[in-house]
């Protein structure tokens, strides 16, 4: 589309039609969407650690015992406790998410928006559905003109700190992320997690009769838009026709 | 890189595996079974096999050293692992 005819950039646009892109990549693996409900409980945070893994980090919900998501994936978590399935669950899901973190910029805000696709099933068929998620989002990154690579990540979300931390992922490649630069720096725009059955056995969940493995892939929206405005400049208006024919901006 | 034989190891890698480390009800396995298919091995079940190979060796593994194709049974742990490997 010739530049003159694009309209100008509308906050939040290139979030809405990236969530568009994104969900489609989910369903091309299966996801089905879904919208579990807020907010968190004490008691599920507790159940899958939360507290424990990352102190303070959790943002009250205004009630006592309540919580807002500190990611996407939780509340399909909440929503599933003792749940027996009878076949695997591959859903995705988007809303927003609160963290407290020591600082702030723009690219670690206390809020920001999360599409992810959650597998539930067993171990094989997480294992491929986050493989297949990881290239297809690599792809979709190197069509978009990002400078993207994947890189393995030593903060699986659930190990302790230090040497057993860095030895589980270098065998088990618990966490892959997706970086793109952003004000010169590598960051990640996406990952792509294998929980192994850490979710299903905490909260009781089978699938098949067996404890449930999951996954998920995780793409930040902000963090891809920031991506995007480093590689072709904030006005979407002057990107290349390639790369906003993408996304349908 | 140690003064137990790779034999030695994967009798006794085998013995725990099958007798301590796998969840109940989970079929046992041999010394060429692949350990991390069909969700034998979880994280706090590796670092289990992980501290059993160490203290069994009575040395720390390097880091660089533990690799998954090092890990792939029990056999290949103790071909990497064992004395005469």
């Amino acid at each position: 589309m010739p530049e003159e005819t694009r309209r100008a950039p509308v906050p939040g646009e290139i979030e809405a039609a990236l969530d568009r892109r994104f969900t489609r990549l989910a369903a091309d693996h299966e996801a089905v969407a879904l919208d579990p409900p807020y907010p968190l409980s004490r008691d599920f945070l507790d159940r899958v650690e939360f507290f424990t893994s990352f102190p303070r980090r959790a943002l009250s919900a205004g009630r006592t015992g309540s919580f807002l998501p500190p990611a996407t994936c939780y509340r399909l978590f909440q929503a599933l406790q003792g749940s027996g399935l009878e076949a695997p669950v591959v859903a995705t899901l988007t809303g927003p998410c609160f963290r407290r973190e020591p600082r702030y910029d723009e690219a670690r805000r206390q809020a920001f928006t999360m599409r992810e696709a959650v597998f539930v099933a067993g171990q094989d068929r997480v294992t491929e559905l986050r493989d297949a998620l990881s290239d297809a989002s690599l792809s979709l990154a190197n069509e978009l003109g990002l400078e993207a690579r994947l890189v393995e990540a030593e903060d699986a979300f659930f190990a302790e700190p230090g040497r057993a931390k860095r030895l589980l992922q270098r065998l088990l490649r618990l966490k892959v992320e997706l970086v793109a630069p952003v004000a010169g720096a590598p960051l990640a725009i996406a990952s792509f997690n294998l929980h192994q059955d850490f979710f299903g056995t905490r909260l009781d969940i089978t699938v098949g009769g067996h404890t449930a493995w999951s996954g998920c892939g995780a793409w930040g929206l902000e963090r891809w838009r920031l991506a995007l405005e480093e590689r072709w400049g904030p006005d979407h208006r002057r990107w290349p026709e390639a790369v906003a024919g993408v996304l349908s901006v | 890189m140690s003064g137990v034989s790779a034999q030695e190891l994967e009798t006794r890698l085998l013995r725990f595996v099958n007798d301590h480390l796998l969840p109940e009800g989970v079929e046992p396995v041999d010394a060429s079974t692949p350990l991390f298919a069909g969700g034998r091995i979880n994280s706090l079940r590796l670092l289990n096999l992980l501290a059993f190979v160490e203290r069994t060796l009575d040395t720390e593994i390097p880091e660089e050293e533990i690799v998954m194709d090092r890990f792939h049974s029990v056999r290949r742990i103790s071909e990497a692992f064992g004395r005469g490997a």
